[in-house]
């Protein structure tokens, strides 16, 4: 059995609540984080010094086995996305002294760092400072390209909103013939919220909702057209099994719009999407960042999604209870704590090993893919996230046994 | 004169109707109320009812922007008419987002909060470096530094403004008020912050609690 076989068959057992051999694990890692982890690993023992590594993003194809993080720690699920801009464009940057603005097809212009400040610390986002869409009848005027465009696909990709920067990255393809022997593959769209923002800003779009909903609303349903477009050839070009839907509902306290605003413009292209996914025999994993109160998980599942990512604890998230609440209609992805717990002083071991121990218990009967609960930043220390992966190797084997962690679900 | 000009006013906030708004706040001049009046009496009570109903999770981020948006309508006609200084008297907030982290909703709306409760705000933006947080306090003698970051990554941050007001004997001069998704009540503490606050309407709390401080030590 090959690898990709024997781990898909691993991750689908576990999305369909049934208990695999061991929990299935995927990570999503910032470029800052794995030059660190990289790093740190050439200080441990059998690493040749002149090994070279491409570390540029999750995204991308990394050479060498063992600084692959992946490969390291054989994880499960691969993510790989098309070039998804709207609209198809060569990405116009422009590099000053310090930073670099860049124009992507969302119609937005960002703004990164060029250097590390100071202290070495890195900054990783591009802070977004234009927008194409200047008041809500341009919403209309909005042009999108074919998702489907062959560029999008067998090109190099030089997606400026990755959140590693300006990177030219292998093709879409190339990556696919690089990780589809190894590995699950997951296959990646944006909702409706997320390409809303993108192209409008999220304070402008956020008054939208109040002043222009139905402006709004056409402009959502042509996004999840475009999304479903690129959804379609992904699935037809890689056969991947799950496709993960970028969403963000929550901040850290609670939602970014009401319930009600969310049900009147976003669920009923959600629904559509998810319908979409399905009908190509995939399954959806939603991700929405921040606190994701229980009534709008049970919108999410009334949507049709399969499973819920990346269930932030600094926003409150709990993967035992949403297991308890939810059961068998929700597969959780995420809930291992990258602040608190992996972002802990190096070496604290206890703090991780109670956090993600407990977390465990969200994985009996199957149903949870191990994950941390966002990418991981620069901020987590290479050997607590060391550690987290020893915990996973030691305790993630069915059955579990995870002694006095142990709860009773 | 007709004080029902200032519930029309405190009702725009939470229509977020700009021109209604402009008109009503008009109103109100020509009816012969000082600027600070239509502010203490029309707009600083709309915008605490929509903090607190905010806070109880009744209205959402976009109710709080077209609100906010209304209030920053009114206080354009208002601000120029005021007499120097008569803003600060309810206190002075120098506010940004740390160097290295360039999310700007939270503190936006923590800033036009702030002025909604009549505080006089001044606002550095996003990626600010230590000194010119330190360049800011040194030009206005704010009663409060209100420091906010996102990531987990930039966080640190933080600790180096307060480190630099230290080192520059500033401490004792200005209440530090933190928040953002990274922090906490305990990140708070361990990095020497007077005050922590978890979203927009607690920031206002706070702020007040804080610049209470300072008035009844008589700092101010």
């Amino acid at each position: 059995m090959s690898l990709s076989v024997e781990k898909t068959e691993r991750v689908m057992k576990a999305m369909h609540h049934q208990e695999p051999d061991r929990i299935p694990s995927a990570e999503w890692y910032a470029g800052e984080f794995t030059t660190s982890w990289v790093e740190w690993r050439k200080t441990q023992a059998h690493v040749r010094s002149d090994e070279k590594v491409l570390v540029a993003s999750w995204a991308s194809v990394i050479k060498t086995e063992a600084l692959d993080p992946n490969k390291y720690y054989d994880l499960d699920i691969m993510l790989a996305v098309p070039n998804s801009d709207p609209t198809f464009i060569t990405p116009r940057v422009t590099v000053t002294d310090d930073c670099t603005i860049a124009t992507s097809g969302f119609g937005c212009t960002v703004k990164k760092r060029n250097s590390r400040l100071e202290d070495g610390y890195l900054a990783p986002m591009e802070e977004y400072i234009d927008f194409s869409i200047k008041s809500p009848d341009d919403y209309a005027r909005f042009e999108f390209d074919d998702p489907k465009d062959p560029r999008r696909f067998f090109d190099p990709r030089q997606d400026i909103l990755s959140g590693d920067g300006f990177t030219l990255l292998p093709s879409y393809m190339d990556n696919i013939k690089a990780i589809r022997d190894d590995y699950c593959l997951i296959g990646g769209i944006y909702e409706a919220w997320e390409g809303l923002w993108r192209t409008r800003g999220i304070a402008n779009a956020l008054m939208d909702m109040v002043r222009q909903p139905g402006k709004v609303k056409a402009f959502c349903n042509r996004l999840i057209d475009f999304a479903i477009g690129s959804m379609q050839e992904q699935v037809r070009l890689s056969q991947c099994p799950l496709m993960y839907i970028w969403g963000d509902l929550g901040y850290k306290t609670g939602l970014l719009f009401s319930p009600r605003m969310w049900r009147e413009i976003f669920f009923p292209p959600l629904k559509r999407l998810v319908r979409a996914i399905h009908s190509e025999g995939c399954l959806a994993i939603y991700h929405s960042c921040g606190h994701n109160p229980d009534a709008t998980i049970e919108g999410l599942i009334e949507a049709g999604i399969d499973g819920l990512n990346p269930l932030e604890v600094k926003a409150g998230m709990d993967a035992v209870h949403i297991k308890r609440k939810f059961g068998n209609r929700l597969v959780i992805m995420g809930g291992i704590d990258n602040a608190a717990a992996l972002g802990a002083p190096p070496g604290d071991f206890d703090t991780i090993c109670k956090q993600v121990l407990t977390a465990f218990n969200a994985a009996k009967g199957g149903g949870f893919i191990l994950q941390t609960d966002h990418t991981v930043p620069g901020s987590v220390p290479p050997e607590n996230y060391d550690y987290f992966q020893k915990l996973r190797r030691e305790y993630g084997n069915y059955p579990l046994h995870l002694g006095e962690f142990d709860q009773v679900l | 004169m007709d004080e029902g000009l200032f519930s029309k006013i405190s009702a725009g906030i939470f229509s977020g109707d700009l021109e209604e708004m402009e008109k009503d706040t008009r109103a109100a001049l020509a009816a012969g109320f000082r600027p600070m009046v239509i502010i203490e009496k029309g707009l600083i009570p709309g915008m605490e009812k929509l903090g607190e109903e905010f806070g109880k999770g009744e209205v959402f981020l976009p109710e709080l922007l077209i609100g906010a948006e209304a209030m920053k309508t009114s206080l354009a006609l208002l601000k120029p008419l005021l007499k120097p200084d008569e803003m600060k008297t309810r206190g002075t907030v120098v506010i940004g987002t740390v160097l290295g982290d360039v999310h700007d909703i939270g503190k936006n709306i923590v800033a036009w909060m702030l002025e909604g409760a009549g505080f006089n705000v001044i606002d550095l933006g996003v990626d600010v470096p230590p000194e010119r947080f330190i360049q800011a306090i040194k030009m206005n003698s704010p009663h409060i530094l209100a420091l906010s970051a996102l990531l987990t990554t930039s966080s640190h941050q933080i600790g180096k403004v307060i480190g630099q007001l230290e080192e520059q004997g500033l401490r004792d001069n200005v209440k530090v008020m933190i928040g953002g998704a990274s922090i906490n009540q305990a990140y708070a503490d361990r990095v020497g912050a007077d005050g922590y606050a978890l979203d927009a309407a607690a920031a206002v709390v706070k702020a007040r609690e804080l610049t209470g401080f300072i008035a009844q030590a008589g700092k101010k």
